[in-house]
């Protein structure tokens, strides 16, 4: 071992020696104090990631599970457009046969304005929305709606002339705007479709669907089997292909291949179809980031001014130990790893804090978003971020005031002049 | 009988609007296991000759040699240093660290020097024993009266086997009968263990422990006896 590296196990082991008795010797309810700021310091910033991870993360749970599945398959852009997709039998049993691939559905997409006489007295109410036509059977495999019936049934079989409305659309069922809504139809009752193509029809209202998503919400939902009748086209062909995988985040692999399935097909992502996804996470991220920068700061400067006054009431102490040859270096360490014992133990009460109090409370009393119950999404790196990002401010508020109360002149120190 | 400290034109002028001399120029040496008093009245410059001489100021001109090294063209860290391994320092209000048992502040230059401190607590109570504190090794400063603090200040000051110790006015916060403990204990470790001692006081009485005496007077030597 070079004499260097023994000077400094000498130097660290002293640093070590000092630090612990000032912490095991020094006033309880201080340190005690201290560790609690941290650890709230420490809660601060993995809360509040994990807040608008919650948040991101529903999104994505109510994109992925209500609305399009892991991957959309539409028609064909280039070089002509097309409305469907054709051969779409052959298409989904390929896609199917490749591993992890969970179920496909076909969707047949119409836009249609509903009207709704409420007191059978002529005055109607009306709105223009989006019409699904889905496979009562195969749907519930790929897409979560039938699971979010709040009122009367899902559709059922093959059958025509029962439509299941969003809760938007229906009304009286808490939507964001109300006002747009039908105003409060109930199971059983009948509205009116006029399709764009201008087919008009009548249909029997089975069930109400909430995911408290709004933009799913505001969605209805046909049998496959009448959207086709109205579409008129053949059984092979449909608007839209939903494809459920058995992971998320692997749907990059399965695209590249259902590509060199039909080249021609426009194949996304979740992401990439609902721009609200994308752009919710990285806003999200931002606001996290900039968050956690805040709180960082906080935290250091907590350390800092805590370990300032320490020092500044130890600065006769400072100036004794350099007076008797203690090294500068072992006083900044000793007063670096007594911010560090601060930190770690604040880190240790603020994990504690989080996985045992505050999120099997949010578990139990979820906040009530637009996009859904939202509990607390603890991310572990985000929780390293945390550990490391405290560590680094204790270091650093330890050692400034360390430093330069170490760097003072030994009379100045010991006499205060 | 060699020469432990010379000082060659020594001083020390304090900056400021109006610039201070504490020393104008201060000539004279120490030899080996001498037992040497700076005396003087208060603001005469008898401390800040001290601070120069333990390397806790640096003087403004003038040469400091110990053991034949000119310590006052030491860096800082070399200073610390060679306080650590050469010269004991004891402070007029006991300087201890609070939070550390008397061994514990014992030892502490012994762990600095060497590493180790369980290896160095032995030493530690053994220094203790000189000072006539063994029994209260593990009594934190607090519980300590002003003159076993001050004894545990000096067995801290010889852990390290100082070849100079000095002393900064050691007694003028204890009452007689502990002044003329630590008096009497000097003289046993200059007598006993040839122990080089400075000690600055300004009690008159105190010259009969020690074998020569500087006078200072308005940062000047006014007077020193034979050696």
């Amino acid at each position: 071992m070079t004499i260097g590296k023994i000077c400094m196990i000498k130097d660290l082991k002293l640093a070590l020696f000092l630090g612990y008795k000032s912490i095991i010797n020094g006033h309880k309810s201080t340190i005690a104090l201290m560790i609690f700021i941290l650890s709230l310091a420490f809660v601060n910033l993995v809360f509040v990631a994990s807040i608008l991870n919650g948040i991101t993360t529903t999104i994505n749970k109510q994109i992925i599970n209500n609305s399009v599945a892991h991957i959309v398959i539409d028609p064909q852009e280039e070089p002509t457009r097309n409305k469907y997709i054709v051969h779409t039998k052959e298409l989904r049993q390929q896609i199917e046969s490749l591993p992890g691939v969970v179920a496909t559905v076909a969707h047949y997409k119409m836009v249609a304005t509903l009207t709704y006489d409420k007191n059978k007295d002529g005055e109607f109410k009306y709105g223009t929305w989006e019409i699904i036509g889905v496979d009562p059977e195969k749907e519930p495999l790929v897409t979560g709606i039938s699971n979010h019936i709040i009122a009367g049934r899902y559709l059922e079989g093959r059958g025509s002339g029962d439509i299941i409305l969003g809760s938007d659309i229906a009304g009286d069922y808490g939507a964001m705007e109300e006002f747009r809504s039908l105003g409060g139809v109930k199971v059983g009752e009948k509205v009116k479709l006029n399709f764009g193509n201008g087919t008009a029809r009548k249909y029997t209202v089975q069930g109400i669907s909430k995911v408290r998503f709004a933009l799913i919400d505001n969605i209805a939902y046909i049998t496959a089997k009448e959207a086709k009748t109205i579409l008129q086209i053949p059984d092979d062909r449909a608007s839209q292909i939903l494809v459920k995988i058995d992971k998320t985040g692997n749907e990059d692999w399965y695209i590249e291949k259902i590509k060199e399935m039909a080249p021609n097909l426009k194949v996304r992502k979740w992401t990439e179809y609902t721009s609200v996804a994308g752009d919710l996470t990285k806003s999200f991220d931002l606001i996290s980031a900039i968050i956690s920068l805040i709180g960082l700061s906080v935290a250091a400067v907590t350390i800092f001014i805590l370990i300032y006054v320490n020092a500044i009431n130890k600065r006769r102490q400072i100036g004794i130990l350099k007076a008797i040859g203690i090294k500068e270096n072992t006083i900044i360490i000793s007063y670096i790893l007594q911010a560090l014992f601060y930190a770690i133990f604040g880190i240790i009460l603020g994990l504690i804090i989080i996985f045992y109090f505050v999120e099997p409370y949010f578990i139990n009393h979820p906040l009530s978003f637009p996009v859904g119950d939202i509990t607390l999404t603890i991310k572990g790196f985000q929780v390293l971020q945390g550990v490391f990002g405290l560590l680094l401010a204790a270091f650093i508020a330890g050692l400034i005031p360390a430093w330069r109360a170490a760097k003072e002149n030994i009379l100045k120190a010991i006499w205060g002049a | 009988m060699s020469i432990d400290i010379e000082v060659k034109n020594l001083k020390k002028t304090y900056p400021g609007r109006v610039p201070t001399h504490a020393l104008k120029g201060v000539t004279f040496d120490i030899k080996e296991a001498e037992y040497g008093a700076i005396m003087g009245k208060s603001g005469s410059g008898k401390s800040t000759l001290l601070h120069q001489l333990g390397l806790l100021d640096t003087p403004t001109e003038g040469a400091l040699l110990i053991n034949d090294i000119e310590v006052s063209k030491l860096k800082d860290h070399e200073k610390t240093l060679f306080r650590l391994q050469r010269l004991g320092y004891v402070f007029q209000e006991y300087a201890l660290i609070l939070e550390l048992t008397a061994v514990e502040n014992v030892l502490l230059p012994a762990f600095a020097l060497n590493g180790s401190q369980r290896s160095y607590k032995e030493r530690a109570i053994e220094m203790l024993d000189k000072v006539g504190l063994k029994e209260r090794a593990d009594h934190r400063p607090c519980e300590l009266s002003g003159g076993e603090q001050q004894r545990v200040a000096i067995a801290r000051a010889l852990i390290n086997n100082p070849k100079i110790l000095f002393a900064d006015e050691p007694m003028a916060n204890l009452d007689t009968s502990s002044s003329k403990q630590i008096l009497e204990l000097f003289q046993k470790l200059n007598k006993e263990l040839g122990q080089t001692i400075v000690m600055v006081t300004h009690e008159p009485d105190d010259q009969k422990y020690v074998d020569r005496v500087i006078w200072i007077k308005d940062g000047l030597i006014e007077k020193r006896s034979a050696s």
